[in-house]
């Protein structure tokens, strides 16, 4: 049983994102369902959010992937690389990954940066935490989602 | 002996009981210590954190100030707010910590 276009944009954008981590000293995690330990950050995180038709004709789909990638880091005291520096990094990282990996484009029609974000937290350390979605499209047959258009 | 002395006095006694050894900016003495787990919550991911922070006496800890270098159980800290019970009741003062990392302790 093939998996869906969907799932195989998924798949794809998580080999890129794992190797650009890997290159950055980084863990990669797809959609974690346990909090993060201090061992595995810094961190890049993919989080699928919503797929959504967008067009539909006779024999195709028009489908826009949102995922968000997430950089996290953690600095502790009062020298050393800011957190929000060392997950700005990551995520110029990933970005770069993203929009070269030539298994990724090669199942999609365009990948369109939507907007990032801050969050900055101190708990025991201080935590950054820095997601950027991404808006993916790409074309299904209308009948078969495993199947490009 | 008013009641707020014999507060001091009582929480004092406890510190002294239960506490930690500790050093506030160079200063050995007994604290309460509190680090206990808390998740960094962020939109969809949470991270493991804990919330350092020690009860001190305030009397022989005069000026506190963010930036204070603290030591409990080996490891360093500084002080991220130092927040007195400004009632002068137990005679307690807060200092929520920040961790240092290992290059910055040596």
């Amino acid at each position: 049983m093939a998996n869906s276009i969907r799932e195989q944009i998924l798949q794809a954008l998580s080999a890129a994102m794992a190797s650009a981590a890997g290159a950055a000293g980084a863990t990669f995690i797809r959609s974690p369902t346990a909090p993060l330990t201090r061992e595995q950050t810094p961190a890049l995180l993919l989080l699928p959010e919503l797929d959504a038709v967008q067009k539909r004709s006779n024999l195709v789909t028009d489908r826009q992937l949102t995922v968000t990638l997430v950089a996290v880091a953690r600095q502790a005291g009062r020298s050393g690389t800011a957190p929000e520096l060392e997950a700005d990094a990551l995520l110029v990282a990933a970005h770069t990954a993203l929009l070269a990996s030539a298994p990724l484009l090669a199942l999609v029609l365009g990948i369109t940066e939507a907007d990032t974000d801050w969050d900055i937290k101190t708990f025991e350390v201080t935590s950054a935490y820095l997601p950027a979605r991404y808006t993916i499209t790409y074309r299904t047959a209308c009948a078969d989602i495993a199947t490009q258009g | 002996m008013s009641f707020a002395s014999l507060q001091a006095r009582v929480s004092a006694a406890a510190i002294k009981q239960l506490g930690t050894p500790a050093t506030i900016d160079g200063r050995a003495q007994t604290v309460l210590f509190d680090d206990a787990y808390a998740a960094a919550q962020y939109a969809g991911v949470s991270l493991d954190a804990s919330h350092p922070a020690i009860w001190c006496i305030s009397a022989i800890n005069p000026g506190l100030k963010a930036g204070t270098d603290v030591t409990v159980n080996a490891v360093d800290y500084i002080v991220r707010s130092a927040e007195p019970d400004g009632l002068g009741i137990t005679g307690l003062t807060r200092l929520v910590l920040e961790q240092l990392n290992a290059t910055e302790a040596a």
